[in-house]
């Protein structure tokens, strides 16, 4: 049998990237106000150009930033654990990273420092996904091995939700439990500028440590012991692994709660396209993942629910993400023996 | 200056218990060099030792006169290509993708091929007769076929080193002799250095020019083929009664019966 079908990954971005362009396009001009591109030059330059130009500039161009941004994070983080632990099912969850952002930015609502101050929340979230991630790199020892990373991980994630569920368990009052939850299920819902200028620094500088886990990731392919032989420093690639996914999830999970699925799903869809290349599936999934989040993000905005109250994004990747797996399943169903 | 690959009272441990102990080996070049010995002797580990895959803790493993560990992990990559036994490939790459790999340490950026990369990889995919193979998964190989594959990914970065686990694990007889020939080939051309562990001794005595007997992390005997048999040790560090039948092509050895402790 031979190989699928295959892009060359230029050719693969290039479409990743139009398609991205016209989702973000589509992206500032639905909303409660139907505002299409065509329509743009005669409104801003009208009588009411100021209350148009605040829809496009201040609620829908952050949130189609952040979302963006999010989506891209994700996809890549995904990715790249993917290939690093040569594991399907990873994500940046199983580093730990999303548990402990998700875990401080609850006990910030919880004890109100997220009212007190508007970017106490975010700064918060950060904080507590860079602790998380000095655990996890302290707990998982000076090696350069997968196993014992996947191991450090997975406690420290299930530690952190343990700690959520505990905090949810406390709550003070019903709102504040609530509250939570909505944060948890994750949206890019009125998000400010001042909230992408907070993300958009760290996940640059995580965007550029990923990108460069490139060869590492092919050489990985044939194990540890043959991609050392190939010249990978295997502790430091861990390292850049490490800090990169901190860097590029961590802000995303802060500004935007945790949006479940897309560093799972998108990478899986976009393998084939680049047969089977680790090192070359890493900038389509950050595209991908970037499409997938602002398809979804527009969604939530046009499916109508009877308390007014938009879809949260993270319950719709969800809903969008399982049954892909289940397709994945039957899949792997019939190419088993 | 001294050339060739040396170890001088080499140590390694793994976990509490000594895998090496104060050995000491050369490889040089011309001709195949067999590491032999029972499951656990330490081949494996003397191989990855050699590969620069475990830290030492006594002695030194120098490369041309030059403490190993001095020489950079970029220009040690392009020196000793090494194959690790039982090998796979993680992901169903094309069996050509995965070839290319093996030109890593030779590239820029990983994925931009020149002529010369394009032209190392055609060489090593038509020496292990994979070259039909080349746009197939290697997940959906033959184990016999994937081996060569993962043996065509080696040879593709043109090392001078190589360092090579137990190559005919699975393969049928025609590709046997063919990688066997194959290696002695690349062995025979000046400055390479080839070290291969093998368990067919058979095999071993034909084609290898030295040939270094492993038992409990030490050297017991090195030497040429020939000498081998006259040694009363094989028997004892096999555990298994030998005898050796002299046909045209070389003698070949076949155990009778285990021999209890």
């Amino acid at each position: 049998m031979k190989s699928g079908p295959t892009l060359s990954p230029l050719k693969l971005s290039a479409l990743l990237a139009l398609l991205l362009l016209s989702l973000a396009v589509v992206s500032l001009g639905i909303g409660e106000v139907f505002f299409p591109p065509w329509q743009w030059p005669a409104a801003l330059g009208g009588p009411e150009s100021a209350a148009y130009q605040s829809i496009l500039w201040d609620i829908r161009a952050p949130r189609t930033a952040l979302a963006l941004v999010a989506g891209a994070m994700l996809g890549l983080a995904g990715a790249v654990l993917q290939g690093y632990t040569r594991n399907p099912l990873a994500d940046a969850g199983i580093l730990g990273i999303t548990g402990g952002s998700s875990l401080a930015a609850v006990l910030a609502i919880y004890s109100g420092f997220a009212v007190a101050w508007p970017l106490g929340l975010p700064i918060a979230a950060l904080g507590g996904g860079i602790l998380t991630t000095l655990l996890v790199v302290w707990l998982a020892g000076r090696g350069g091995d997968v196993q014992t990373l996947v191991l450090a991980g997975a406690a420290v994630a299930a530690f952190t939700a343990a700690l959520t569920s505990l905090a949810l368990n406390l709550a003070p009052n019903p709102y504040a439990g609530m509250e939570i939850v909505f944060w948890l299920l994750g949206s890019v819902k009125d998000t400010s500028w001042n909230q992408v200028a907070l993300a958009s620094p760290f996940c640059a500088a995580g965007f550029l440590l990923l990108l460069g886990t490139r060869r590492g990731l092919q050489a990985l392919a044939l194990g540890d012991d043959a991609a050392a032989t190939l010249g990978v420093n295997l502790s430091g690639l861990r390292l850049r692994v490490i800090a990169g996914t901190a860097l590029a999830v961590g802000p995303v999970c802060a500004a935007a709660g945790s949006i479940g699925f897309v560093g799972l799903v998108v990478p899986h869809l976009l393998r084939p396209w680049v047969g089977h290349d680790p090192g070359r599936l890493i900038l389509p999934s950050a595209l991908g993942g970037a499409c997938l989040v602002l398809m979804a993000d527009i969604t939530s905005r046009l499916i109508p629910t009877p308390s007014n109250e938009e879809i949260k994004l993270g319950v719709l990747t969800a809903l969008v993400g399982a049954p892909f797996f289940f397709a994945l399943i039957f899949k792997m169903r019939r190419t088993l023996p | 200056m001294k050339t060739g690959l040396a170890c001088r009272g080499l140590g390694v441990k793994l976990g509490n218990r000594w895998v090496l102990e104060d050995l000491d080996y050369t490889l040089e070049s011309g001709g195949i060099h067999g590491l032999i010995g029972p499951n656990g002797a330490g081949k494996t580990t003397l191989l990855r030792a050699l590969a620069g895959l475990l830290p030492l803790k006594k002695g030194e493993i120098t490369l041309d006169g030059t403490n190993l560990a001095s020489i950079s992990r970029a220009q040690r990559a392009r020196e000793a290509g090494y194959l690790p036994q039982n090998g796979s490939c993680h992901w169903p790459l094309p069996v050509e993708r995965l070839v290319e790999l093996g030109r890593i340490p030779h590239l820029e950026s990983s994925d931009i091929l020149g002529s010369a990369d394009r032209d190392a990889v055609r060489k090593a995919l038509e020496q292990t007769d994979t070259w039909d193979l080349r746009h197939r998964t290697v997940t959906e190989l033959s184990g016999g076929e994937r081996a060569r594959v993962l043996l065509a990914r080696v040879l593709a970065g043109c090392p001078r080193v190589l360092l090579i686990d137990e190559p005919l694990a699975g393969l049928d007889l025609y590709h046997q002799l063919q990688v066997m020939e194959l290696l002695q080939h690349i062995a025979s051309e000046p400055g390479r250095l080839v070290c291969v562990v093998m368990h067919d001794l058979s095999l071993a005595l034909r084609h290898c020019t030295v040939l270094t007997l492993l038992d409990r992390g030490k050297v017991l005997w090195t030497g040429a083929p020939a000498d081998l048999l006259k040694t009363s040790r094989l028997d004892r560090v096999f555990h298994v009664e030998l005898q050796a039948f002299h046909a045209e092509c070389g003698p070949a050895l076949v155990p009778v019966r285990r021999l209890d402790a």
